[in-house]
C-alpha cells in the first residue's frame, strides 16, 4: 500500500499538480486498464486503513462500548458507501473522454459543494494548527509546563494521528470529486480547477506532506519494530530524520502548487 | 476510629514483613492478614537498599558452621547464639525458597549455578547477590506474590502505638494511622508481628531510607517489651557526603575499599596508617568508621567536613565496570569517582540492637513477634554484611510460622478501648495548634546532638549531655505545632516520627553510657578496652525499670573457641 | 531559586493552582530536597511522597517541567528555570504531589505479576534452583527488565494510558512479558491470552515516552513488542 501510495503522490504532485488533472488527464490514463486496477486497489487498502484508524481513535477518545461498536459500523458503512462510489466512477467511466455531458452535470451546484467542502476542510485545519501553536506559544510564554510535549515520541505519535486524520478526510472528498467524472465531467473539470485556489493551496502543501510523513512513520515504525533494542533506542533520532525527510521531500510539490516547472 | 478485625497484622513490608505475611498465608490461607506500611508496600523498607548481597552457606565446601564462627567473631561474642544460629542454619533454604518459589533470580556463576562473592568479615564467598540491586530484586518479586494471594494491604499506613487487651498482659492490635486521609483505625488481631525497621535516622548522616525512625522500638519499648544492645549502632565508613542534599548518607560500597581504594583527609594523608597500618583501608567497618570519624573532629577533614575516597589509581576502566551503580550515584551529584577523589562520611547504617527475641520471634508479651531490625541479639556487637536482609528474611519467616501457630492457640480478644482512646488523643494533640515548635527543628537537633555525642566514639560526659538534651528536645516536641488538616499532613507525621526517634534515642545514649567498655560499633575513649569479664552481657532496658544486664549465653561458641578452634556445637 | 509547585486539595480546592516557592540553594539539592526544604521552612501544608530518597525505591516520581523524573535523582541545577513540579499524570490526586498509584497497581495486579514455580517447589522442601548458566540467551532481555521500581512514571508520560482507561501500561505489560520469558515459570499459556486482549499489548501505539522517562533504564515498549510478535512462546 505504501509503495501505491507513493506513486500516485509523485505522478499527481510531482509529475504534476492537481489542477491540471483534468477530465482529459484522467481519461488517458484510465485509457490502460491497468492503472483502474491500481486506483482501484488503493482506493480499497485506504479506505480499510482509514476504517482501521478510525476505530483506533474511536478506542482512546470515547469510554462506552456501544459507542465505539456504533462508530465503528458508522466507519465501516461508510467505508463500502464510499468504495462502492469510488469503484463504480473507476470502472464506469467509459475508455474515452466521455463525449455526453453526463447524468449528473445538471447538478450544478456539486461542485460549489464540494469545493465549500474542502474549504470547509482547510480552514478547519488552519484553525487547529492556528489554536495548537497559540496555546504551546502561551504556555511557553508563561514558562507553563506543556504537558507530554517535550517527548519526540509524543510529537511523532499526534503527528501520524493527525496526518491520518487529514489524508482521511481529503480522500473521501476525492473519491466524491472523482465520482463525478463518468457522470458529468464538465462539473469534474470545474472542481479540479479550484485545486489552483490560493486558499486552499496551504492546505494541499499539508496533505503532501502528511501523505509522506504517515507513510514514511508506518515505514519507521516496522523497521523500530524489527530492530527490537537498537530500533527503541533510536526512536527519538528516526523521529528527526523523518521530519527532514518529509519537509525536504515536500519542498518541491510545494513549489509546483506554486507555479514552479522544473 | 475505624475497627478492623484479622488474625495476623503485619507491620512494615520490608524484607521481614513480607516474609512473615507470604509465610503465614501459605501455612493456613484462611487466616485473615492484614499488612500496614508506613510507606507504600514493597518501597518502604531497607531491604529494598540492600546492594551487596545475602549470606548463606550454599557450597559444599562451606557450611553454617562457617558461618556461624564468622557471624559471632564479627560480633564480639554478644550474638544471642541461638539466634544467630538459627540464621545461619535456615539461610540456604531461605535462598533456594526465594529462587524456586518466589521468582527470585540471583546472579550466577558460568556453570549456571548461583554466584556468591566475597564480603569483609567471612571465611568464605557466600553472598548472594543480583548486582548491585539485590534488594530491589527480593522485595520486587516478594511484592509481586503479595498479588497471588488475598491478603490485605494498608498503604502509607503507620502504626501509632500497639494495644493490649483488657488485662494487659498480651498485645491484641494496633493503633493505625492512614496518612492520605489523616483517620485512625484500630487494628484487632490474634498476633501482630512487628518488623517496622530500625532508626539510624536519629543521626546527621544515616544510610536508610527516611522513615526509618525507629518507630518499632518506640512502640515496643511503650508496650512494655525488654529492649537488648541498644547501644550498638553500625556506623558504614563510606556514606557519600553530597553537600546539603540528603542523599548525604547513602552508602558507597564497601567492595571499593576491598580493591584497593584509598582514604585521604583533609591534608591528603592516608590516614589509616595511623590506626590500622597492616590492614589500612580494608580493616573492619567498625575500625575504618571511627579512624575517619576521629580524623574529621580532630579537624583534619576536608573542606565539606568529611574524608576522601579515591579510586582514581585503580585505572578509569577498572572503575567503571566493577562499579558501575556508585559510579552513576556519584555522578549524578558531580563526583567522578574513576578520577578523582571524592568526599565521603561514615554514616549511621544498621542498629544491632533491639526488641529481645526467642528463636521463634516471641517477645515477653504475648501476641507479638518481632522480626528484622526490630529485633535484637543476632549480629551482636557487629554485624557483617551480608547478614541483614538474610536475617530480615529468616526471621520473617519464622515469625510468619509461629504466628500461625499462635493464632491456634490464642482466642481473639478485644483491645483496651481506653488505651485505644488514649493514644489517639497524644497523637492527635498537636494539630492545628497555632505557635508551636517546628518538629523538622526538633530532628536536626536531635540527629546534630547524637552525632556529636552518641557517635562513633563516645565518653560519659557527652553521652550524659546528650541525655539532657533529650529531655529538652522531649520538651520541646510536647509543645509542636502543625497545620490542622490531618490528611496527608508530613509535618504531623514529623512529630510522630520524632516521638519515636527521641524514644529511640534516649534507649541508645542510655545503653551506651550503661556499657563502660569498648566493643564492636560501640567505642568509649574512657574505656577503650574490651572486657570479656565483666561485659559479655547484655544491656537490657524496659520502660519503668533501670537498665540491668543478663549474661550472653556461649551455648555453641566461646571466645576461647575460637582462638583454638573446634566444632561448634550444634 | 523560585519553584513552582502544582497545589491541588481534592477535598477542599475545585481545582489545582501554581504556587511559587522562593527556595534557597544548596550545593547539590535535588528536586526532593527543594521540595523539603519548602515543607520545613515555608509551607507546612505541602505533601508529596519520598521514601529511600537513592532512586531505588520509586516513590518520588513527579513530573518535573513537563518530563517524568525521580525528585530525588534530579538535581535543581540541572533543570532549567523556572521549574514547575506536577504529580504524575493519569492518576488521581491525593494531594499536591501525593498521587494514589492504585489504577496502577491494580493494572499490574491484572497481568498477573507474581513468579509461579513448580508444584514440587510449593508443596515440599524447596527444589534446587534452576541452573541457567551466565549469559542465557533466555535471560538477555529478562534481565534488564526486571529491574523496573514501579514508580508510574512510564505510567505517566505514556499518551495511550491518558486516553484509554483499559490501557494496562507500560510497567504493567513490562513485568507481564518478564515473568512470561521467565524458562523458569510454570503459569502456562494463560499468560500470555491476559496480554493480548483489549487493553493489552496491541493497545500501544509504539510512542516510546516510556523508554524516554524509566529512571533505571527499563525498555517497557521492548517488552510490548517482544510480546506483540510473539516472541514469547508458551
Amino acid at each position: 500500500m505504501v509503495a501505491l501510495v507513493l506513486v500516485h503522490l509523485f505522478l499527481m504532485h510531482y509529475a504534476a499538480v492537481p489542477s491540471a488533472t483534468t477530465s482529459g488527464f484522467v481519461a488517458a490514463r484510465w485509457a490502460a486498464p491497468g492503472w483502474r486496477v491500481f486506483d482501484g486497489l488503493l482506493l480499497l487498502l485506504a479506505l480499510t486503513h482509514g476504517i482501521v484508524g478510525v476505530h483506533g481513535m474511536a478506542r482512546d477518545a470515547l469510554r462506552g462500548p456501544r459507542v465505539r461498536a456504533a462508530v465503528d459500523a458508522a466507519a465501516a458503512t461508510a467505508a463500502v458507501v464510499f468504495l462502492g462510489l469510488g469503484i463504480a466512477a473507476v470502472f464506469a467511466a467509459s475508455p474515452a473522454q466521455p463525449r455526453s455531458a453526463g447524468a449528473l452535470s445538471v447538478y450544478g451546484w456539486i461542485p460549489g459543494a464540494l469545493i465549500g467542502t474542502l474549504i470547509a476542510v482547510a480552514t478547519a485545519t488552519y484553525l487547529v494548527i492556528a489554536a495548537a501553536a497559540a496555546g504551546l506559544a502561551w504556555r511557553l510564554a508563561r514558562g507553563d509546563p506543556i504537558g507530554r510535549w517535550t517527548y519526540a515520541g509524543q510529537w511523532a505519535f499526534a503527528l501520524n494521528r493527525a496526518a491520518g486524520a487529514g489524508i482521511l478526510a481529503f480522500l473521501l472528498v476525492h473519491v466524491l470529486d472523482v465520482a463525478l467524472y463518468p457522470f458529468a465531467p464538465a462539473l469534474y473539470d470545474r472542481t479540479v480547477a479550484a485545486y489552483a485556489m490560493p486558499y486552499l493551496v496551504p492546505m494541499e502543501a499539508g496533505l503532501i506532506a502528511a501523505v509522506l510523513y504517515h507513510a514514511l512513520d508506518g515505514l519507521r515504525l516496522m523497521t523500530l519494530e524489527a530492530l527490537d533494542r537498537r530500533g527503541t533506542a533510536l526512536a527519538a533520532p528516526s523521529f528527526v530524520v523523518l521530519l527532514m525527510l518529509t519537509v525536504s521531500l515536500s519542498l518541491p510539490a510545494l513549489a509546483m502548487l506554486l507555479g514552479w516547472r522544473p | 476510629m475505624e475497627p478492623l478485625r484479622c488474625d495476623i497484622l503485619v507491620l512494615g513490608s520490608g524484607g521481614a514483613g513480607l516474609m512473615a505475611a507470604l509465610h503465614a498465608y501459605d501455612a493456613d490461607p484462611r487466616l485473615k492478614i492484614v499488612v500496614a506500611s508506613k510507606g507504600l508496600i514493597g518501597k518502604s523498607g531497607c531491604t529494598r537498599l540492600v546492594q551487596g548481597g545475602f549470606n548463606a552457606a550454599l557450597d559444599p565446601r562451606d557450611s553454617a558452621d562457617l558461618h556461624f564462627r564468622d557471624t559471632v567473631a564479627g560480633g564480639q561474642f554478644l550474638n544471642d547464639q541461638d539466634l544467630a544460629w538459627a540464621l545461619v542454619s535456615e539461610a540456604p533454604e531461605i535462598i533456594r525458597r526465594l529462587e524456586t518459589t518466589i521468582g527470585v533470580f540471583f546472579d550466577r556463576q558460568p556453570d549456571g549455578r548461583i554466584h556468591q562473592k566475597a564480603f569483609a568479615g567471612q571465611s568464605f564467598d557466600r553472598t548472594v547477590h543480583r548486582g548491585d540491586l539485590t534488594g530491589i530484586e527480593i522485595v520486587s518479586r516478594l511484592h509481586d506474590q503479595l498479588f497471588a494471594r488475598e491478603i490485605r494491604l494498608l498503604e502509607e499506613t503507620r502504626a501509632v502505638d500497639l494495644i493490649h487487651d483488657r488485662p494487659g498482659g498480651r498485645i491484641v492490635g494496633a493503633l493505625l494511622l492512614r496518612h492520605a486521609t489523616g483517620e485512625f483505625v484500630l487494628a484487632q488481631a490474634r498476633v501482630v508481628i512487628l518488623a517496622t525497621g530500625g532508626g539510624p535516622r536519629m543521626y546527621t548522616f544515616s544510610a536508610p531510607s527516611l522513615e526509618k525512625t525507629g518507630d518499632g522500638y518506640a512502640m515496643a519499648y511503650r508496650a512494655g517489651c525488654d529492649l537488648i544492645d541498644m547501644e550498638m549502632m553500625q556506623f558504614h565508613p563510606t556514606g557519600l557526603l553530597a553537600g546539603a542534599s540528603r542523599l548525604s548518607g547513602m552508602v558507597l560500597e564497601e567492595g571499593l575499599r576491598g580493591a584497593g581504594a584509598h582514604l585521604l583527609n583533609g591534608r591528603g594523608e592516608r590516614f589509616m596508617a595511623r590506626y590500622d597500618p597492616a590492614r589500612m583501608e580494608r580493616a573492619t567497618r567498625d575500625v575504618v568508621a571511627r579512624a575517619s570519624y576521629l580524623e574529621i573532629m580532630e579537624g583534619r577533614g576536608t573542606p565539606a567536613g568529611g574524608v576522601q575516597l579515591d579510586a582514581s589509581h585503580l585505572g578509569a576502566e577498572f572503575v567503571l565496570e566493577n562499579f558501575p551503580g556508585m559510579a552513576r550515584r556519584c555522578a549524578e551529584v558531580g563526583y567522578d569517582l574513576a578520577r578523582r577523589p571524592v568526599d565521603v562520611i561514615p554514616t549511621a547504617h544498621f542498629h544491632m540492637g533491639g526488641v529481645r527475641i526467642d528463636p521463634s520471634c516471641g517477645t515477653r508479651l504475648a501476641g507479638l513477634l518481632v522480626a528484622g531490625e526490630d529485633a535484637g541479639g543476632v549480629h551482636g556487637a557487629n554485624r557483617l554484611g551480608g547478614n541483614g536482609v538474610a536475617e530480615s528474611c529468616v526471621f520473617g519467616a519464622r515469625a510468619g510460622a509461629a504466628a500461625v501457630r499462635l493464632c491456634a492457640a490464642l482466642p481473639a480478644a478485644a483491645p483496651d478501648a481506653s488505651e485505644a482512646q488514649a493514644a489517639h488523643h497524644a497523637a492527635r494533640v498537636p494539630l492545628g495548634r497555632g505557635g508551636g515548635e517546628n518538629p523538622f527543628a526538633v530532628r536536626d537537633v536531635l540527629q546534630s546532638v547524637m552525632w556529636r555525642h552518641v557517635g562513633l566514639v563516645r565518653d560519659d560526659p557527652g553521652l550524659r549531655r546528650a541525655l539532657d538534651e533529650i529531655d529538652a528536645l522531649e520538651d520541646r516536641l510536647e509543645r509542636a505545632g502543625v497545620p490542622a488538616g490531618p490528611r496527608a499532613n508530613l509535618a504531623w507525621q514529623q512529630v510522630l516520627d520524632c516521638r519515636s526517634l527521641l524514644t529511640a534515642a534516649r534507649l541508645t545514649a542510655v545503653a551506651a553510657l550503661y556499657r563502660r567498655e569498648s566493643r564492636g560499633s560501640h567505642a568509649r575513649r574512657d574505656f577503650p578496652a574490651r572486657d570479656d569479664a565483666r561485659w559479655l552481657v547484655h544491656v537490657h532496658q524496659a520502660a519503668g525499670r533501670e537498665p540491668w544486664t543478663e549474661p550472653v549465653r556461649l551455648s555453641r561458641l566461646t571466645p576461647r573457641d575460637v582462638e583454638a578452634p573446634g566444632p561448634v556445637r550444634a | 531559586m523560585i519553584v513552582r509547585v502544582r497545589r491541588f486539595d481534592p477535598a477542599a480546592d475545585r481545582g489545582g493552582r501554581w504556587q511559587a516557592y522562593e527556595v534557597e540553594p544548596r550545593p547539590m539539592m535535588s528536586v526532593l530536597d527543594a521540595l523539603f526544604w519548602i515543607l520545613e521552612h515555608d509551607d507546612p501544608t505541602l505533601a508529596f511522597r519520598y521514601s529511600c530518597r537513592a532512586g531505588m525505591c520509586g516513590s518520588c516520581a513527579m513530573v518535573v517541567n513537563g518530563r517524568e523524573a525521580l525528585a530525588c535523582a534530579l538535581r535543581l541545577a540541572d533543570v532549567r528555570a523556572p521549574v514547575s513540579v506536577e504529580p504524575l499524570r493519569s492518576l488521581p490526586v491525593v494531594k499536591d504531589l501525593l498521587v494514589d498509584l492504585g489504577p496502577f497497581f491494580d493494572k499490574y495486579r491484572a497481568v498477573d505479576p507474581f513468579y509461579v514455580g513448580d508444584a514440587a517447589s510449593l508443596a515440599g522442601p524447596a527444589l534446587e534452583p534452576a541452573a541457567v548458566p551466565r549469559g542465557d540467551p533466555s535471560r538477555e532481555v529478562v534481565d534488564r527488565q526486571i529491574d523496573c521500581i514501579s514508580c508510574g512514571a512510564c505510567y505517566s508520560a505514556c499518551p495511550v494510558v491518558a486516553v484509554t482507561p483499559e490501557f494496562l501500561g507500560p510497567a504493567a505489560l513490562n513485568r507481564a512479558y518478564a515473568v512470561a520469558a521467565d524458562t523458569r515459570d510454570r503459569a502456562g499459556a494463560a499468560r500470555l491470552r491476559r496480554v493480548t486482549r483489549d487493553g493489552g499489548v496491541h493497545a500501544c501505539h509504539s510512542v516510546g515516552n516510556c523508554v524516554t522517562v524509566c529512571p533505571v533504564g527499563v525498555n517497557p515498549l521492548l517488552s510490548i513488542q517482544l510480546l506483540r510478535k510473539g516472541a514469547v512462546h508458551r
